[in-house]
């Protein structure tokens, strides 16, 4: 979405308010959704919340944390339960902006419908379905789906110039180890608080 | 093109090297910028913690959503 959304050239000022428009949708459409996935989780967990005991399932949660940055690490070998899908980008030449960045938000926005890059959705996907709160469900996918766009919203900044545009994962690249290194610990970080949180209610 | 793929099934190829500087302009940014919402997040969990454990997990979500686009 960095390479999709970023303006091309350093922008005019008439194109300024366009790529404003075009990443405001986009982040619309992608809060919508991600509430949605939230509340769900939020109703699955209610479901489940009959038979176990939240301890129980934050304790579940924090094991879960632990495969999560096991796996991030490298330590163990697991493969990525994903929907193996992006976005389409042909919706660019199809429905033209402002409209695809809109279909694009609400399409990523539901997080499990496009590839993942860690397994720490999933775990926060869990973590959602603690029953805890509905509004508080709809919160963490919106903070994930925040946390997710800003990026986009600082491409003008982050890409120097139109030609190096399509080389910002190459660039990225050789971060990508510390990245996985703070993805794990802050996935078992959440892991323990969720537990700390979970454990008065015994 | 882009949105969300994984980075082992679609490997990237290899920048001019004219590129190289603005390449590292990039990087140095991505580490700053990370750096910050790391920062952020540690600085708002707390005050947040106290108020309610759970809404610690709100700045862990935060912190989640941007490694998962600027770590693809």
């Amino acid at each position: 979405m960095l390479t999709a959304l970023t303006p091309p050239v350093k922008a005019a000022p008439e194109y300024r308010t366009t790529w404003l428009a075009n990443v405001t949708i986009h982040t619309a459409g992608g809060l919508l959704t991600s509430a949605m996935v939230g509340l769900a989780l939020a109703a699955a967990g209610r479901l489940s919340g009959e038979t176990l005991d939240r301890p129980v399932i934050a304790s579940a949660c924090l094991l879960l944390a632990m495969v999560v940055a096991a796996r991030e690490l490298g330590v163990v070998r697991l493969p990525l339960l994903q929907a193996r899908r992006a976005s389409k980008g042909a919706w660019g030449r199809r429905f033209g902006q402002p409209r695809a960045s809109l279909l694009w938000g609400l399409d990523i926005g539901l997080f499990f419908t496009t590839w993942l890059t860690y397994a720490g959705a999933w775990w926060l996907a869990a973590v959602a379905a603690l029953g805890v709160g509905v509004g508080w469900s709809a919160g963490l996918f919106v903070a994930y789906w925040l946390g997710r766009t800003i990026p986009v919203w600082l491409g003008p900044w982050l890409v120097p110039n139109a030609t190096v545009s399509a080389w910002i994962e190459t660039a990225l690249a050789p971060l990508r180890r510390s990245f996985r290194a703070i993805h794990s610990v802050t996935v078992l970080l959440g892991g323990v608080v969720i537990l700390l949180a979970a454990l008065p209610s015994l | 093109m882009l949105a969300t793929r994984a980075a082992t099934a679609c490997p990237v190829g290899q920048a001019p090297r004219e590129h190289e500087a603005d390449l590292e302009s990039i990087r140095g940014k991505a580490t700053k910028a990370t750096a910050l919402v790391v920062a952020g997040a540690v600085a708002s969990a707390v005050p947040l913690g106290l108020a309610d454990p759970y809404l610690a997990i709100l700045p862990c979500a935060f912190v989640l959503g941007w490694l998962n686009l600027v770590g693809l």
